[in-house]
């Protein structure tokens, strides 16, 4: 089935070439050090109280955290569709997951990014 | 490619249901299952943090009540222990997949061994930051 041009293009079976392969991988290698910050900062402040309100009451921390949720959920719902198109056969169940996985990743996206945004405005008037 | 008239019922890729389970095979599994797992993991999050945030909202007060009473039963217990491991697992698993993209670690040999190393990091990693505290995070 493969012509010629699409051989040159390189674009492959999912037909958008290798971006997504790329971008899985980049953002994989951006999680390793905000997992360890992550995971270090949670066990540092987990005796003081509801560790998300301890954590998203530090400047440097709210940025951080939000790195931190955006590319997760960049890499997951990148992931998802891989998983998705390897066992999903049926193409209109696969095609109504992936636009529903999608379409939340980003609705959740932009309500935690503009929550976030909320409360460094607030945390930046605070001081 | 398959001829027309002729009925193709061998097993679509990837073959999980003859694949006879190694190591690697397993771990493999893992690395998606857990990938999965996390991927709704990340949602319950992100939604606790936006409605404790955003609390007035008429919804959030539902939320996070039957978040903190789902967490601070057995069950939600069993579920944040297994997303704790979940995540380090992946965490590096994730790191032996990079290793593997840049073409080192790729002999039998290699391959077992950072499988159990893996294994070995993630029980210590999730059995430790467990006790030394997530088990208090929610609820």
């Amino acid at each position: 089935m493969d012509t010629a041009l699409k051989k040159v293009k390189g674009l492959g079976a999912a037909h958008n070439g290798v971006h997504h392969w790329w971008l899985q991988r980049i953002t994989a290698i951006g999680l390793i050090p905000l997992i360890l910050w992550f995971v270090i900062t949670l066990l540092s402040i987990v005796s003081s109280g509801d560790p998300v309100i301890v954590l998203l009451t530090k400047k440097f921390s709210v940025v951080v955290f939000t790195a931190l949720l955006v590319v997760a959920l960049l890499h997951s719902t990148l992931g998802i569709k891989v998983v998705v198109e390897d066992y999903i056969h049926n193409k209109g169940l696969k095609f109504f997951i992936l636009i529903f996985a999608n379409l939340f990743s980003w609705i959740t996206g932009f309500f935690l990014v503009f929550a976030l945004i909320n409360l460094y405005i607030i945390s930046l008037i605070g001081s | 490619m398959k001829s027309e008239g002729v009925v193709n019922n061998r097993p679509l890729s990837p073959h999980l249901s003859i694949y006879k389970p190694q190591i690697t095979s397993v771990l493999s599994i893992m690395h998606r299952f857990s990938g999965v797992f996390l991927y709704l993991g990340l949602f319950v999050l992100s939604w606790y943090i936006i409605f404790s945030i955003f609390n007035q909202v008429p919804f959030a007060e539902c939320y996070l009540g039957a978040l903190s009473a789902f967490f601070g039963c057995f069950l939600g217990k069993v579920v944040l222990f297994a997303w704790n491991m979940a995540l380090f697992y992946h965490f590096y698993n994730g790191i032996r997949h990079l290793f593997w993209d840049m073409g080192v670690g790729f002999s039998k040999p290699a391959v077992v061994r950072s499988g159990i190393c893996v294994i070995v990091l993630t029980l210590v990693s999730a059995i430790v930051s467990w006790f030394y505290g997530f088990n208090s995070l929610v609820g």
